[in-house]
């Protein structure tokens, strides 16, 4: 079995926030923590592009390295997950991560931060799978049901993807292959010298004044 | 190198990039543009403040969500049902996970062809009404400024005591309901069933502010008003034009069906005054001036007669008045007049027509973009007329797809609470009440009895978008006996309508306020808020009676593309709330004529009390609705195809085969699913519904058919039938032919074909009001034919006031040398009982130089996150905590010339003298001359919040001006929809 | 320079008793150990179509879940 993964098709997430609420509804997660987001780049002109952005299971963990206490694992899928109890919300994993996974609940007191929480790929935590103490603390483990994070499943245009990432890769790139495009948001330009990289798609300008002529 | 070495100095010393900083949570630097999420979340910490209290941790969880935990362990006794998302028309079915009675968790449905387990945030989401916290719990009445609880029979017993006290003394016109179309297909019906008994017309609902003139035009022109093919169809279209649609918020899942069509080649285009998140996906997006649609869709229209693209045959042989037309726009339409009215040059418009022209079938869809003007009723023509040139309707992949509103708008409309007609558009003159006094099995004369005299029996009532004009007006103007004294809001908010300064003056003079909702909504707070003194009634009484949500109850719901589905109930309502059945049960018994409103339905007990049986109201539905084949769609038949959703085709919506439903042994082959209306005739002929209308090339038993005879055989000596060879597959007339009655039948030798039984009912009758449906079976199972005729479309619609769609400028506008070119309407002195402004109004808006006070163009709509007047969802903390605030969309360059930045406050006012307190989101999705409001938010009223006046716990978590507080005068000359999209303001920096 | 080297190398062994740490990848462990496979044991929460403890028949579930669920095009193309 290949690592689990996410990655969101930027052609067609339409920033719905299905993810986002999909994620607080099967984890009740509090006010205030987000463990996914959608961010939005050139928003209101052409070019507008979103995505979705939760914790990326790195393979090469940045929160997994800087973790004092090292409360940090990965299970066997790729899955990174952590330790509530171990955490002492130190916030140094934060720093380190590219994608602001790693979340703190607000708690309103100056410099007072709860455990770390972030987004667990709905394989829970350290707890025994599917029980009350892993709920409570971490949330659903769907895989452990034979399910897959609610997120992906929820997306209202199939735009994120998670799962097996041979799977997914595949169902990306069938997508690409057919439209000709959509890689470039992911840094396939860059990477490849490509001219498409960075550029609002063909035509999409606006056209014409709304005064009429004025 | 991996990070995890930090022996190197070259990794302490490596520079890390900006845009990982930038990546940051909470976006502590700001990026060139600001996305209108994290701008907003910013602002609003200090509002979740109150709530992160109560959740700090997920380590730690406090009071009743213990209780909860219990029941989420999944070792009790867990049930699945299945529901669909009580939010927007598209239909998203939900797997509903319980467990000993608690809604613990939702799982996706990809079995659907209609969602395939997708969902926006407000689909994804719906748990949170099984929490509720911020429902309205008891029932409320308004004591000294502060709502106390009181208990179900005080409440109806008042309140029935008070109506019935109104009617003695002002008739029962004196009544408004306004219902609802969250309602399900039966309680909408129900109601309308409620207030015939009740005796008046006054009711409506929430298709009157938002496709009540998409109805109008579109039923006007082929015979039915609703979408013509469906969102699954879209992936068979070449190109597609967006006109006032913003489904990418709107209707977030349809875009699954249109980026997949995208993806394989489909053109998208999309015409907006907005650069909207439909408008990113675009292939291509124009900008227009809002309210100039028919200049733009005439001008494409110019192009495609200019180079000979129209389907002249299809013209020839399906629709009428396409020369004059013709005429018209080539006069009329020429590239200089579109430009200086919608703002777009030539080769824009050309590249429109020639997109459309080009990749046939091309599909249509618009929105309120097009329908909430003065001349929405021209502007969806226009709309359907550029589709009927280019030969693309009843074609899939082509179409006028136009997007419902809230999930059952469609149901409502089609059987519910119209002030224009009886379930099924059954109009009101005495034919159609006949029919239904039989149906309901009562006395005609009784119905009779029971209005004010049998001239308010047939006329229409006033409509939900002028109910404050109904209390305001001077009496002797108004076309009912007495002003309205009572409203209740039965499931709609009063923040989506306009003028809401002068609703306020309302609510406190009537002598009667009822809200029936699961939330208090908006009124609650309007109502409890200090007016002006001489307003206040002193008698005045307001009530907040608690409904139950749709997730706790049954019953069926028309999705946008007319299919029906049906919602098994997840739970039982929560606290003392009640199902708007039976509500209206208990409230018909205080009134007088529970027996008569339930005698067709059995009874079964909820919480001790009784409810009348779901679907033994459906069935009523059944037996009397045949004009738009709402007959065929059984409990039975739809609950079989609820349960065997994967067996259904995702791009037809045709049942892959034979397949047989376990419980009730019912086969679905041939079935479309839903069994989208018409599904003609009884549920025995077994109809499979139509999943595109007026498709010929389909037999009408496989779901095929034409356009509808109704407006006549001839005229002017132009035959209006379609011409010969013009017909569905198979259909024995091959000629066009008008709509089916006894005496058209017994001509054509085909009467004896009916059974007995079935000749003794049909005799003297038509297709529509044969309670046998023997005609039909005959009509269309014997003999292929259409039992409405085949006719052809009308381009020309002689009965509207403008018989070929005009521009004519909106009521509040910034274009005063357009006024004088495009004036509006004439005054109508009696219009739904009301007099209604137009030509007037405007001219003294330019006289009064109100574009030179207010030089932006001011228009409202929609958001991802919550829906409708917003109260529901802005009390879902999951849905609040992503738009905290409301606000308003201005242009760097209007925004600059103000001295207004990014994020900060301002004063949005507008000609009625209201003043909005909102925060300045500058961006270039609008023009310089153009503002944007969401319509969601209410609960904040000219700076003041009004938290104080909701009832204690049931405040909505997120409260916001209403765009509605500051919006003006203006409605459309055929359905009286309310001009939202296009008024004017200024924006002052606060 | 005999000097010198012995030392570096004295410093370098009298410092080795202030104990660094190891830097190598920290490849944590979950405390349970248990893979998602082995499942909850909650038959009313688990998707139908696999085996508990059936590593293989999981990975094919999952597989096909996401097939299901994520990839419309074989069900529209």
């Amino acid at each position: 079995m290949a690592r689990m993964k996410f990655i969101c098709d930027a052609e067609r997430c339409i920033e719905c926030n299905a993810c986002v609420t999909a994620c607080k509804n099967e984890h009740e997660v509090p006010w205030g923590v987000n463990r996914r987001r959608v961010v939005t780049l050139n928003d209101g002109v052409p070019g507008e592009k979103s995505i979705s952005v939760a914790c990326m299971h790195c393979s090469d963990a940045p929160c997994m390295a800087v973790c004092p206490v090292n409360c940090f694992y990965h299970t066997d899928e790729g899955v990174v997950l952590h330790n509530k109890d171990t955490c002492i919300g130190c916030g140094y994993c934060s720093y380190a991560c590219p994608f602001g996974a790693p979340q703190f609940p607000s708690q309103g007191t100056f410099g007072v931060r709860g455990k770390m929480d972030k987004c667990t790929f709905c394989a829970g935590g350290p707890e025994a799978h599917g029980s009350e103490e892993e709920f409570k603390k971490y949330g659903r483990n769907r895989l452990a049901e034979g399910k897959l994070p609610a997120c992906a499943e929820m997306c209202s245009t199939k735009a994120l993807l998670g799962g097996d990432g041979d799977v997914i890769a595949d169902i990306f790139r069938t997508r690409v292959i057919t439209r000709g495009k959509g890689a470039e948001v992911w840094g396939w330009g860059t990477a490849y010298g490509s001219k498409q990289a960075g550029q609002p798609p063909q035509g999409a300008q606006p056209n014409g004044t709304a005064n009429g002529g004025k | 190198m991996l990070l995890t070495k930090k022996t190197s100095a070259a990794a302490s010393g490596a520079s890390s990039s900006p845009f990982v900083h930038s990546l940051r949570r909470g976006m502590a630097h700001a990026l060139p543009t600001m996305d209108r999420r994290t701008f907003l979340r910013r602002s609003g910490v200090g509002i979740g403040a109150g709530l992160a209290a109560s959740q700090l941790s997920l380590v730690k969880k406090a009071g009743a969500a213990d209780a909860e935990q219990k029941a989420g362990t999944g070792k009790g006794k867990v049930e699945v049902k299945r529901t669909v998302c009580t939010h927007c028309s598209v239909g998203c079915a939900i797997d509903a996970v319980v467990e000993n009675g608690v809604w613990v968790r939702q799982e996706p449905v990809f079995d659907s062809p209609i969602n395939l387990g997708a969902h926006c945030a407000k689909g994804a989401s719906v748990r949170e009404h099984g929490h509720g916290e911020h429902r309205l719990r008891y029932p409320m009445k308004l004591v000294n400024g502060k709502y106390e609880r009181i208990s179900w029979d005080t409440a109806l017993e008042e309140i029935s005591a008070r109506m019935l006290e109104l009617r003695k003394e002002s008739g029962p016109d004196s009544v408004y309901v306004v219902g609802s179309s969250k309602h399900n297909n039966e309680q909408s019906y129900l109601l309308r069933k409620f207030m015939s008994f009740w005796g008046s017309n006054n009711c409506d609902h929430q298709a009157r502010i938002c496709h009540s003139t998409t109805v109008a035009g579109v039923a006007n022109t082929w015979g039915y008003g609703a979408m013509t093919n469906s969102y699954n169809d879209m992936q068979n279209a070449k190109a597609a034009l967006y006109i006032g649609s913003n489904a990418a918020e709107a209707h977030p899942v349809s875009m699954l069906h249109l980026l997949h069509a995208k993806e394989t080649g489909c053109k998208v285009m999309v015409v907006d005054p907005r650069f909207t998140r439909t408008a990113a996906k675009a292939d291509k997006y124009i900008r227009i001036r809002s309210g100039t649609d028919v200049a733009f869709l005439f001008g494409v229209l110019y192009h495609i007669f200019k180079n000979g693209w129209e389907d002249k045959n299809y013209i020839n042989a399906r629709v009428y008045g396409m020369d004059d037309v013709k005429a018209d726009v080539m006069a009329k339409w020429t590239p200089d007049k579109v430009q200086d009215v919608c703002g777009v040059d030539e080769a824009t418009v050309y590249e429109v027509a020639k997109t459309m022209a080009e990749n046939r079938p091309s599909t249509l869809v618009w929105c309120m973009g097009q329908t909430q003007h003065s001349i929405g009723n021209a502007m969806v023509r226009a709309s359907c007329i550029v589709q009927l040139a280019l030969g693309n309707i009843g074609v899939s992949g082509g179409g006028a797809n136009i997007f419902r509103g809230h999930d059952n708008v469609q149901g409502a409309t089609d059987v519910g609470p119209n002030p224009d007609s009886l379930p099924g558009y059954y109009g009101l003159a005495e034919g159609s009440w006949r029919h239904y006094a039989k149906v309901w099995d009562v006395d005609y004369e009784w119905i009779k009895s029971r209005y004010a005299s049998p001239a308010m029996m047939t006329k229409s009532g006033i409509t939900v978008s002028r109910w404050i004009d109904g209390v305001l007006e001077n009496n002797d103007v108004i076309d009912q006996d007495s002003n309205l004294r009572a409203v209740i809001f039965w499931g709609h908010a009063p923040n989506s309508q306009t003028r809401g300064l002068e609703m306020k003056r309302a609510m406190d003079k009537l002598d009667l306020l009822v809200v029936i909702d699961p939330y208090p909504s908006a009124t609650a707070a309007m109502a409890a808020m200090p007016g002006k003194s001489e307003d206040l009634n002193p008698k005045r009484a307001v009530y907040l009676l608690p409904a139950a949500t749709q997730f706790e109850t049954s019953g069926s719901c028309t999705a946008s593309n007319r299919s029906l589905q049906w919602r098994e109930k997840v739970i039982e309502p929560l606290w003392e709330s009640r199902s708007d059945h039976m509500i209206m049960y208990q409230l018909a018994q205080k009134l007088g004529f529970g027996n008569e409103l339930c005698k067709n339905y059995k009874m079964q007990k909820v919480k001790g009390m009784d409810e009348p049986v779901i679907e033994d109201i459906l069935r009523e539905i059944n037996r009397s609705n045949w004009t738009i084949g709402y007959t065929g769609q059984s409990p039975e038949r739809l609950k079989a195809h609820m349960r065997l959703m994967h067996a259904f085709d995702v791009k037809t919506l045709r049942a892959k085969g034979s397949v047989v439903d376990k419980e009730t042994g019912y086969d679905i082959a041939g079935d479309y699913f839903g069994l989208p209306w018409p599904c003609f005739g009884t549920p025995e002929l077994k109809h499979p519904g139509s999943p595109n209308l007026y498709d010929t090339s389909k037999h009408v038993m496989d779901g095929g058919g034409n356009f509808r005879a109704n407006f006549g055989v001839e005229r002017n000596g132009v035959n209006l039938l379609a011409e010969d060879g013009s017909h569905s597959k198979g259909a024995d007339i091959p000629t066009g032919y008008p709509e089916f009655d006894h005496v058209l039948m017994k001509k054509l030798g085909w009467w004896d074909e009916l059974t007995d039984a079935e000749k003794a009912a049909a005799e003297g009758k038509n297709w529509k009001t044969d309670l046998s449906g023997g005609i039909i079976r005959v009509v269309m199972k014997n003999h292929g034919c259409h039992p409405f005729g085949n006719a052809k479309a009308r381009a020309v619609v002689w009965n509207f006031p403008d018989p070929i769609p005009q521009h004519r400028e909106p009521i509040y506008g910034t274009r005063p040398d357009l006024v004088a070119k495009y004036p509006s309407h004439d005054d109508m002195k009696t219009f739904w009982r009301l007099p209604t402004l137009y030509k007037s109004l405007q001219q003294k808006n330019v006289d009064d130089k109100l574009y030179e006070k207010f030089p932006i163009i001011l228009t409202s709509g929609r958001l991802v996150e919550y829906e409708g007047g917003g109260d529901e969802t802005r009390s879902n903390p999951w849905l609040a905590e992503l738009q905290q605030e409301s606000f308003v969309e201005i242009n760097p360059k209007a925004a600059a010339e103000r001295g207004i930045t990014n994020g900060s406050r301002c004063w949005v006012v507008t000609p009625t003298g209201a003043r909005l307190n909102v925060q300045a989101l500058v961006t270039e999705r609008v023009a310089p001359d153009t503002a944007f409001m969401p319509f969601h938010f209410a609960g904040r009223w000219q700076g003041k919040d009004l938290l104080a006046y909701y009832p204690e716990g049931a405040a909505p978590i997120v409260r916001g001006e209403a765009v509605n507080t500051a919006t003006t005068y203006g409605y459309d000359s055929v359905t009286m929809m309310q001009e939202t999209k296009t008024t004017i303001c200024n924006i002052e920096k606060a | 320079m005999k000097a010198a080297t012995f030392l570096a190398v004295a410093l370098v062994l009298g410092t080795a008793a202030c104990t660094e740490r190891e830097q190598a990848l920290y490849q944590g462990k979950a405390e349970n150990g248990k893979p998602a496979y082995e499942g909850t044991g909650v038959s009313a929460f688990t998707a139908p179509g696999w085996t508990a403890g059936d590593r293989n028949s999981w990975e094919q579930e999952l597989k096909a879940r996401a097939q299901r669920g994520q990839n419309e095009y074989p069900r529209v193309n």
